[in-house]
């Protein structure tokens, strides 16, 4: 489990920040300018009503740009740090490209259910797009996807596959 | 009469015990003998009376035998769509016909029908069952009769779709689909099949579940960042969406209601592990459920209040059964295979469940008192995520 650190809980603010900012104004105030309701608001009808999805990752990707995949430990969906040079590759090049757009895929390898893994591979891409928004790249421009296990990269039932299954990939598109 | 008292306890016994290993239970209670049964030599006759026997069978309440059984069965099919079926030892006879000529589903009501009269118990043969299969090279949703007949095929998203979800009225199914590239939840209208966009936010729109008065529907969202838990109210196509959780360092999924509506349970991974906990639908502190094993997930709340859910241990994901009145847990599935999203029947006795055994994937019908199973298809390609009907008109 991840141990809340400063860092982290840093990212996760900045990370509910940039969502609350694609909320369409007309939701009610809550605490601290966030997205959170309390229990006491949602009994008071509270309602929400978010943006449908933006366009991005529709259409035909650059395929001539390939990124490493950023790999992660079992059941887990912290970036460790020896990872976190492959997302400053992909900083670098939006920031050089600022018109391309970003979809992250996140994996996971077959162990747990496929329905808990779905979530982890969410949670996965979000950390790898947490970060990049870190870096300076506008949270507008990446979508997150999950496949959980139902996509791996490597067909065999092992740890050397699993560990190659684990993994969020980033698909660029003009 | 005595004999049916016996069978009683027999049935407490079953329900009691906490079993060790499957079994191949005995066939248990009542015996039939459709000998006396009238069926023409026809393909509809054929097809009457292929469908009633194993709708009886299946009904987990009665076997057939050739003699001796309790409950002879006297009666005949008739051209388009009559039957008439006498029990005398029960002092039960009825007449059903379907003007719309659709002998599959005399035979149903039939059964049920007998099945309700020589046990007090409601039948299964009116429900279908909605699942996911991966026979065109993509999972695609597919219905069948409860009986595995009647297969079709329902998306041809050309994607993946999975995790479809009833309408307590039988005539919705919510689901998950990739087919615009994103995991987005849709509506599906059975019979005409219109397809509705429900939730299709930033992230992950997954966990579709009605309530059981069909107005609400609660999901898993991720627009905020992070896998949340919320209740769509209608009108459902607007998009409003009260929130239930707040766990930035966590994943809430696979929402499953009460049989009043007045609680969800879910999975949370917020202690470092998935585990199951449950909350007011309005909102408010959640609690976990007391349940050991390392790993507890895909809750389905069933109609007489029972949870089944997925149970690790030994390595091995197993279906279990909580009893929330006296907190007993049964776990039902002890062989090498993997189970996983179990789905009450209307009757509150059988489950369909994924089972995966030497990495394929296939549907079985989990009897919980007998604790034994049944495929539900014996057609090529792999079979998951089911979705139990309620009782169908």
């Amino acid at each position: 489990m991840l141990k809340p650190t400063f860092k982290i809980a840093t990212l996760v603010v900045l990370a509910i920040l940039t969502a609350s900012c694609r909320l369409r104004p007309g939701k009610p105030k809550t605490a601290a300018g966030t997205d959170v309701l309390t229990p006491e608001e949602i009994a008071a009808g509270g309602v929400y009503t978010p943006e449908e999805r933006s366009d991005i990752g529709i259409g035909q990707p650059i395929r001539d740009v390939q990124f490493e995949p950023v790999r992660f430990r079992f059941d887990s969906a912290k970036v460790d740090s020896p990872e976190l040079t492959k997302i400053q590759t992909v900083a670098d090049y939006l920031k050089r490209n600022p018109s391309y757009t970003l979809v992250i895929e996140g994996h996971c390898d077959e162990r747990g259910t496929a329905a808990y893994n779905m979530a982890l591979g969410e949670r996965r891409a979000q950390a790898v797009r947490a970060e990049l928004i870190r870096l300076g790249i506008d949270a507008a421009r990446i979508q997150t996807v999950s496949y959980g296990e139902e996509r791996p990269a490597s067909l065999g039932h092992s740890e050397e596959h699993w560990r190659l299954n684990r993994r969020a990939e980033f698909v660029v598109y003009p | 009469m005595r004999r049916f008292f016996v069978f009683l306890g027999c049935l407490c016994f079953f329900a009691g015990a906490v079993h060790s290993q499957i079994t191949i239970a005995k066939p248990a209670g009542m015996s039939v003998d459709l000998t006396g049964f009238v069926t023409p030599a026809s393909s509809e006759g054929l097809l009457f009376r292929r469908t009633l026997e194993k709708n009886l069978a299946r009904s987990g309440w009665l076997h057939l035998m050739a003699q001796d059984a309790s409950y002879p069965i006297t009666g005949s099919f008739a051209l388009p769509a009559t039957a008439f079926v006498e029990v005398r030892s029960a002092g039960f006879r009825r007449s059903l016909t379907r003007r719309d000529g659709d002998v599959r589903r005399l035979a149903h009501e039939t059964a049920d029908a007998l099945v309700e009269a020589l046990t007090g118990k409601k039948g299964i043969a009116r429900t279908q069952i909605a699942l996911a299969g991966n026979r065109t090279g993509q999972w695609e949703l597919y219905l069948c009769d409860a009986d595995g007949e009647n297969l079709q095929q329902i998306t041809r998203d050309r994607s993946m779709a999975l995790y479809p979800f009833w309408s307590p009225d039988g005539s919705r199914l919510v689901f998950t689909s990739y087919r615009n590239r994103f995991p987005d939840l849709y509506l599906l209208h059975i019979g005409s099949w219109k397809l509705e966009p429900l939730a299709r936010f930033n992230g992950l729109n997954t966990g579709g579940a009605f309530s059981p008065d069909g107005q609400a529907v609660a999901v898993s969202l991720s627009f905020t960042g992070n896998p949340e838990l919320y209740v769509l109210r209608p009108p459902l196509r607007d998009g409003r969406l009260f929130r239930l959780t707040q766990t930035p360092h966590a994943a809430e999924t696979s929402p499953s209601w009460s049989p009043d509506g007045n609680r969800i349970v879910f999975v949370s991974d917020s202690s470092g592990a998935p585990q199951l906990y449950i909350l007011d639908a309005r909102g408010g502190e959640r609690s976990p459920l007391p349940l050991s094993g390392t790993e507890n997930v895909s809750p389905s709340w069933g109609p007489d209040g029972r949870i089944a859910f997925v149970t690790r241990r030994a390595g091995v994901y197993r279906i279990a059964v909580y009893s929330p009145e006296n907190g007993n847990v049964q776990v039902l599935t002890n062989d090498d295979a993997n189970y996983e999203d179990p789905c009450w029947a209307p009757n509150g006795r059988h489950l369909a469940c994924t089972r995966i055994s030497d990495n394929r994937m296939t549907v079985v019908l989990l009897d919980t008192l007998t604790q034994s199973w049944v495929r539900l298809l014996e057609i090529q390609g792999e079979w998951r995520s089911p979705a139990w009907s309620p009782l169908l008109p």
